[in-house]
């Protein structure tokens, strides 16, 4: 049969050598390539970062970059997974215990001579703790989250409210708000996060920062009187009925729009509220931080770090760090927190023309210490069972001591 | 060279097209199996070293509340998820008529089955939408208090079966219609002489016709219930706190965002012994039947 068609044969060679050639031809035109793996994948942060990258690859010729962004819920699934098999040049990711995670397992390079190189150590000072594993740097702070309740000014002016500044207050207004047919506090915990501020606020509010940092160490038990009471005084809202009705339907974002309509009052969350929402309704939502509840406890904030690291398996680890030098400039760090409504992790910034993101980085200063988010400072497994619990507890205030003894439980077994 | 060929071909030429499939799906599917099951005896994080504990993930299962939970939700799954080839049957008979506009109408019947799991998800998330979506709306309307179907744990796991089972009715509908346009028409035609019509017609001259048919159907739905994974983590990500969890999902989860490779390949052993009896039961009935054929 190959005998006889020949011209197949020919055929066949032709192809070969024709790939070959492509092949060749494209290693001798091939450039130095950054790969990035993103989350940051919110309409403005996008947009700030593909300039920060076009400015890069403007200031150096011969490099191209390539974003790989992703929405941020499945990036928690893939970063898993590219992190061993297909590692980019650059990823970003939260600092705390979820970094932990990855370097205790070797996934990430140490970066502590590229801060001492570019002189970072000082500027981002504070944020050090949280990228630090074992006295070596491991990820760069990018911006830092911060968190309290965002409400909504018309509403809060009908029912004739005020910010309330400590818990009491907080609990009449929710009062009043019912009372005139609206949700005081509206969430969505399908996705499961947007709990974990009001068992963070409450613990670190009653029981400090140091009991706080040695739960999600796995030091203090979930059954502790003092975990207790801070589920009473959540459970004590709950059963009043001040939440959202069926939260676990929506996903956080989903439960924005109760807010920015006036059918909610108040939303404990994050910048994002207004990075959800259209511009012109911005003017319309106002901040206030969670209000004191125990005097004694001074005021302790939820600060979350976010970060970029250079994995260990990366291959062009040189060019990542530049990049990473090129990011840590103060203009393009403010640039791309301003844009994700968060502020740059540098002490040494301040955001002029933004007088919300000024008023925040006065927030995160004016805090005599804080944690990142729970599940960002406890183990990862922890924190997944930690959160359905807080998911259960929402919807069934009354089954407070079973949950407590499953978190328990579960504490037992994985920080044994 | 040529006379082995010549006098071999008869077998040589089958194995030779088998090697490959046959390769790929000892290398793919075989050589995957049995390495999971392989990994169930450790305690592995994924990246790490693995440390040896035998039987200790099969033991901590049968004593996590969460496992009988996903057990119970794809034993629900199983049954309920048999509707479909019934559901399935009725609309192939009810759209095998010669109309002229059927054409239409079975192309809209089959749309269920081209779109992907996920989008059929997320669209269902958003019909059952206790505020906006289209299910509350009605409750709404007939002045009742909407459900929050997949926020009550009681509910959440029928409310998934039901968007998995509009694209799997579709699946089987496009089965039985290849099957009711292969029938006899003779033999039908003798039975309305004969005088049958109606259900006896159905039950006893359609329906033994089908008979390969419904057996394929069967079978894919099985599989295609124990399988389901899509569904349950686009539209509650396993929730509420754990009650829509199936064997799949809970595999899933475990591995990914608890770091425990061999507690989830514990489950996905599991999941395999349960599928393994439904296989070897396929098996069993085809060889049987293959038997008979060649008597």
């Amino acid at each position: 049969m190959f005998e006889r068609d020949s011209s197949i044969r020919r055929w066949l060679v032709g192809m070969a050598l024709a790939s070959s050639a492509l092949l060749t031809a494209g290693q001798a035109q091939a450039q130095q390539t950054l790969t990035i793996n993103t989350d940051r994948s919110g309409a403005g942060q996008k947009a700030a970062f593909n300039k920060i990258v076009a400015d890069f690859e403007a200031a150096n010729p011969g490099v191209k970059v390539n974003v790989n962004y992703s929405d941020v819920e499945s990036y928690k699934t893939s970063i898993r997974n590219f992190l061993v098999t297909s590692p980019p040049d650059l990823a970003f990711w939260f600092t705390g215990a979820r970094m932990r995670a990855f370097t205790k397992r070797n996934l990430f390079a140490d970066l502590t001579p590229f801060f001492k190189a570019n002189q970072l150590n000082e500027p981002m000072q504070p944020f050090l703790p949280a990228v630090t594993d074992n006295d070596k740097i491991y990820m760069m702070p990018t911006n830092l989250t911060t968190w309290g309740f965002f409400y909504n000014k018309q509403v809060f002016e009908k029912a004739g409210i005020t910010p309330p500044t400590t818990w009491d207050e907080l609990m009449a207004a929710a009062a009043k708000l019912k009372a005139a047919g609206i949700t005081p506090f509206t969430i969505g915990t399908r996705d499961l996060w947007a709990n974990d501020l009001w068992f963070d606020y409450l613990d670190l509010r009653i029981n400090g920062l140091d009991f706080h940092m040695r739960l999600m160490d796995g030091k203090e038990k979930y059954t502790d009187d003092r975990v207790k009471k801070v589920f009473t005084m959540w459970g004590d809202a709950i059963k009043k009925g001040y939440f959202q009705e069926n939260a676990s339907s929506y996903g956080w974002q989903e439960a924005i729009p109760f807010l920015a309509q006036g059918k909610a009052g108040m939303y404990l969350l994050g910048p994002y509220v207004l990075t959800s929402l259209p511009a012109d309704v911005h003017g319309n939502i106002g901040f206030f931080k969670f209000p004191v509840v125990d005097p004694a406890v001074p005021n302790f904030e939820e600060l979350s770090i976010n970060g970029v690291g250079v994995p260990a398996g990366a291959k062009n680890k040189e060019l990542a760090q530049k990049f990473l030098a090129f990011l840590a400039q103060p203009d393009n760090m403010i640039a791309f927190a301003k844009a994700g409504a968060v502020i740059p992790a540098r002490t040494d910034v301040t955001i002029k023309d933004d007088p919300f993101a000024q008023s925040q980085i006065e927030h995160a200063k004016a805090a005599k210490g804080s944690s990142q988010f729970y599940d960002r400072d406890t183990d990862p497994e922890m924190a997944q069972i930690g959160m359905r619990g807080f998911q259960e507890f929402l919807a069934n205030p009354d089954r407070e001591a079973a949950i407590l003894d499953r978190l328990e439980k579960a504490r037992a077994r994985i920080f044994k | 060279m040529k006379e082995f060929w010549g006098r071999n071909q008869a077998w040589l030429t089958p194995f030779l097209l088998l090697l490959l499939p046959a390769g790929l799906f000892l290398l793919v599917i075989v050589s995957s199996t049995v390495q999971s099951i392989w990994l169930s005896f450790f305690d592995w994080d994924g990246t790490g070293p693995k440390s040896w504990v035998g039987w200790g993930n099969y033991v901590e299962l049968f004593d996590d509340p969460q496992f009988w939970v996903s057990l119970k939700n794809n034993v629900i799954w199983l049954v309920l998820f048999l509707l479909a080839p019934v559901f399935g049957l009725a609309l192939a008979l009810f759209l095998n008529q010669r109309l002229p506009e059927m054409r239409f109408v079975k192309s809209v019947f089959f749309i269920p089955l081209v779109l992907a799991h996920v989008i059929i998800g997320v669209v269902f998330t958003w019909f059952y939408d206790p505020t906006f979506g289209i299910l509350a709306l009605a409750f709404k309307a007939l002045g009742l208090q909407p459900l929050a179907i997949l926020s009550d744990e009681h509910l959440v796991t029928f409310g998934i079966i039901v968007a998995a089972l509009w694209s799997q009715i579709a699946f089987c509908l496009v089965l039985f219609l290849a099957g009711l346009s292969q029938i006899d028409h003779e033999l039908i035609a003798a039975a309305k002489m004969d005088g049958a019509s109606g259900w006896r017609l159905f039950r006893h001259i359609v329906l033994p016709q089908l008979h390969s048919v419904t057996f394929v159907a069967a079978i894919i739905t099985v599989i295609m219930s124990l399988r389901n994974f899509d569904m349950i983590a686009v539209m509650t990500q396993g929730g509420p706190y754990g009650s829509s969890t199936v064997l799949a999902y809970q595999m899933y989860d475990t591995t990914i965002f608890s770091f425990r490779a061999g507690y989830g390949a514990a489950i996905a052993t599991i999941l395999f012994l349960i599928m393994s009896v439904y296989i070897a039961w396929f098996l069993w009935y085809t060889l049987r039947n293959e038997a008979r054929e060649q008597h």
